[in-house]
């Protein structure tokens, strides 16, 4: 409202007030007094601006009111007593609103600040509950490894106990007594030398098992061949098999192809499975053989005991898990073979399971991958295996359909010191977690949403950390696909806040292009809490060409198929208005927090080499996570 | 079977071997088993003075061989004792809990054995 009319109406509203007064008790009466008051109260309506001046038309106004009034007959003293009686009240409320006012101010401001400083906290706090989250997570991690640690400890200390009981017994026994016939004192000595080499065995797989904890394991890998292997292995148990009168098969198979790994540890292995047979399969037959599968050769070794209870068959892998509490009279051993044999199998790439039917036998399969080119998708690298010391024993599989583009990664991560296996679709890539278990995957987006679903499912299953990626790694080819960001779902206000401020969107409209009606509204939505205006596109032609004359702030792209995107990503990119425009991928509500998307600036050639470098690094941190 | 003074299960067939070989020498009549349940059988047949309880044996724990002897009538007056591994506070958490009388550590000197055997049965 304007001054004139806001003083205007107080000015009115005085005079209609004034009557009152003077009719309730003449001009003289004191009653007209209390009319003073009413104005002070009254005015702490208006602002001090709107009294000052409101009180000034007063003043001019009342005595000229008095002095032109046919019957007035006023002392000019009353008068004055009237313009100042008057002008002190207008003081007063003016005074009095402005302090009024100034409090309001105050308290609008301290609201507006405490306002920013809830949202500002309650973020904090958000990102808080998100680090201590992680924290009580990584807390929790550290007293379980404390814990295995502290079991370890004590079971090994368990372990040496019972062989050194019997050598203290029998070495005081026959230092007490002298007159033990010789054939018992050599019963005793045998005793103390068996206990002796049992303690020294067992002390070797310990050291074993820490090697294998802490990823040293030798790496004078070669191609072997399975037959021999199998072979050798049966010649070392054979004695011991047909000591307890069970018949030993190996199952011929021509068709083998060469495996890459270390020949001792896996006759290791082999022996240990065929060991576990022996020990525990009172009669009958044990089998060992090896099958070719994709890429992988499958050992195998069956037998025709008691069987293994379903609660046990992933127990026995852990360390000093035996399986006695079943009340069956089981024989001992040292409880850290199949642990062994795990972490051998593991460290080749390979993975070791067991099935088994109770009262039938069981049998316990490892897979070792070839040696050379293998079958369909499934690559080994046959450069440099031999003669570089691989560090981290887990690989890590690059998932691109263009074969240079993954040659070129996995070479670079091999150079680094990474076993690396290679796919071409996310399908292939779900066939390699089934059979072993990488300790990353590197992906790039495919053409097929749902495969690249499929493969986040069953990594997060698998507990696989996934790196997500549009970069083409190959020199010479445009990074077509490559975009700003990405934003994944469920949408984060101050997450795109963030991402949009960094690209330093302005508030011009930013376009959301999406197949998905719904993506986009919520997006929308939550564009708009971010001071954002959005407009939506449910296709990608017609969004392309708005684009040449919207002149947006931003391109969200949704979750097309990759043809579409590279389409809609060129068309953006190839207007003169919008070919620097940042874009942002949304990703679907799949890709959590085991997905971790690589982003790269659209830069061009030049900056090819660099990326890679960038990707090589990002690849390696979250690698390490994954070890966490 | 009358008259058996001790009684000893393990599965551990050197420490039963030992400890019978130093009883033995003494003149004490021993008797052995290599499971929980063969020496719960074995004990309410032969009622000996002493038993030796292994804690980890098949078919039965040791702990639970002792609870049943302490809580048999007949049997409770047995002297029980545990071997334990030293060092593992469950272990002996295990054996006081279970009622016995005593527990050794393994590794354990069969001379000291011996003499807490002697003491024993010679009160």
């Amino acid at each position: 409202m304007k001054l004139w009319l806001r003083a205007s109406i107080l000015y009115l509203s005085i005079l209609s007030l004034l009557p009152v007064c003077f009719v309730s008790g003449g001009a003289e009466s004191p009653v007209r007094f209390l009319f003073f008051p009413v104005i002070a109260v009254f005015s702490l309506y208006f602002s001090s601006r709107d009294l000052y001046f409101a009180g000034l038309t007063f003043t001019i106004l009342f005595p000229l009111m008095y002095l032109f009034s046919p019957s007035a007959q006023i002392h000019l003293s009353q008068v004055l007593a009237e313009i100042s009686a008057f002008f002190f009240c207008t003081l007063a409320g003016g005074f009095i609103s402005k302090r009024i006012y100034q409090e309001r101010f105050h308290y609008e401001n301290a609201i507006s600040t405490f306002h920013g400083l809830s949202e500002a906290l309650n973020h904090k706090n958000m990102n808080l509950q998100t680090a201590l989250d992680a924290l009580s997570e990584a807390h929790k991690k550290l007293q379980e490894y404390d814990k295995t640690k502290t079991d370890f400890i004590s079971n090994v200390s368990h372990e040496l106990r019972t062989p050194l009981s019997s050598i203290r017994s029998y070495s005081e026994i026959l230092l007490n007594y002298d007159d033990i016939d010789a054939e018992t004192q050599r019963e005793f000595l045998q005793t103390i030398n068996g206990e002796s080499v049992r303690m020294s065995a067992f002390a070797t797989e310990v050291l074993d098992l820490i090697r294998i904890g802490s990823g040293k394991l030798g790496t004078d890998f070669s191609s072997l061949d399975p037959t021999e292997l199998l072979s050798e292995s049966e010649r070392i148990i054979r004695p011991m098999a047909m000591e307890q009168g069970l018949e030993l098969i190996l199952e011929k198979n021509a068709a083998l192809p060469d495996v890459s790994g270390e020949k001792n540890q896996l006759i290791q292995v082999m022996v240990n499975l065929l060991n576990n047979a022996v020990k525990f399969t009172r009669e009958g037959t044990i089998t060992l053989g090896a099958q070719s599968k994709e890429g992988f050769v499958e050992f195998y070794v069956s037998d025709t005991g008691e069987g293994i209870f379903a609660e046990e068959r992933e127990l026995i892998f852990e360390p000093f898990t035996r399986i006695a509490e079943h009340g069956v009279n089981r024989p001992k051993g040292s409880g850290l073979g199949l642990s062994i044999s795990k972490g051998i199998v593991e460290f080749h790439g390979g993975r070791i399971w067991v099935e088994s039917e109770l009262g039938k036998g069981s049998t316990f399969f490892f897979t070792v991958p070839v040696a050379s080119k293998p079958v369909s998708g499934i690559e080994q690298f046959d450069h440099g295996m031999q003669d570089r010391a691989i560090v981290h024993y887990k690989p890590i599989l690059v998932v691109t359909y263009d074969t240079v583009s993954r040659r070129c990664l996995r070479k670079k991560l091999e150079e680094v010191g990474y076993h690396t296996l290679g796919a071409d679709t996310p399908a292939r890539a779900c066939d390699i977690i089934g059979t072993m278990r990488p300790g990353l995957i590197v992906t790039e987006i495919p053409d097929d949403w749902e495969q690249l679903e499929t493969l986040i499912r069953l990594a997060r299953e698998a507990g696989i950390r996934i790196l997500l990626t549009t970069i083409h790694i190959h020199a010479g080819d445009e990074p077509a696909l490559a975009v700003h960001g990405y934003v994944s779902k469920p949408f984060d206000k101050y997450e795109i806040q963030a991402l949009l401020k960094s690209y330093q969107v302005k508030a011009e409209p930013v376009m959301i292009v999406s197949p998905d009606r719904d993506e986009s509204r919520t997006l929308q939505v939550i564009l708009g809490a971010a001071g954002y205006e959005s407009v939506l596109f449910h296709e990608g032609p017609l969004a392309v060409e708005s684009c040449k004359s919207a002149n947006p702030g931003a391109v969200f792209i949704g979750s097309f198929v990759k043809e579409r995107l590279e389409e809609i990503l060129t068309g953006v990119r190839s207007s003169p208005r919008t070919g620097n425009v940042p874009t942002f991928l949304i990703l679907g509500a799949a890709l959590n927090k085991y997905v971790k998307p690589v982003t790269m600036s659209p830069a061009g050639r030049k900056a090819e080499s660099k990326s890679l470098y960038k990707l090589v690094g990002e690849i390696e941190k979250e690698y390490s996570k994954g070890l966490e | 079977m009358a008259g058996i003074d001790i009684f000893i299960a393990d599965d551990e067939p050197h420490i039963v071997r030992a400890l019978s070989f130093v009883f033995e020498r003494d003149g004490y009549a021993v008797e052995t088993a290599s499971n929980g349940a063969a020496a719960l059988l074995k004990i309410k047949e032969t009622k000996p003075k002493i038993v030796f309880l292994d804690l980890i044996m098949p078919k039965m724990t040791g702990d639970e061989v002792c609870r049943t002897i302490k809580q048999d009538e007949q049997l409770k007056d047995i002297y029980i004792i545990i071997l334990t591994c030293k060092g593992q506070e469950l272990d002996r958490e295990l054996s006081i809990s279970s009622g016995a009388d005593s527990f050794i550590n393994k590794p354990f000197s069969p001379k000291e054995v011996l003499k807490m055997v002697k003491d024993i049965l010679g009160s």
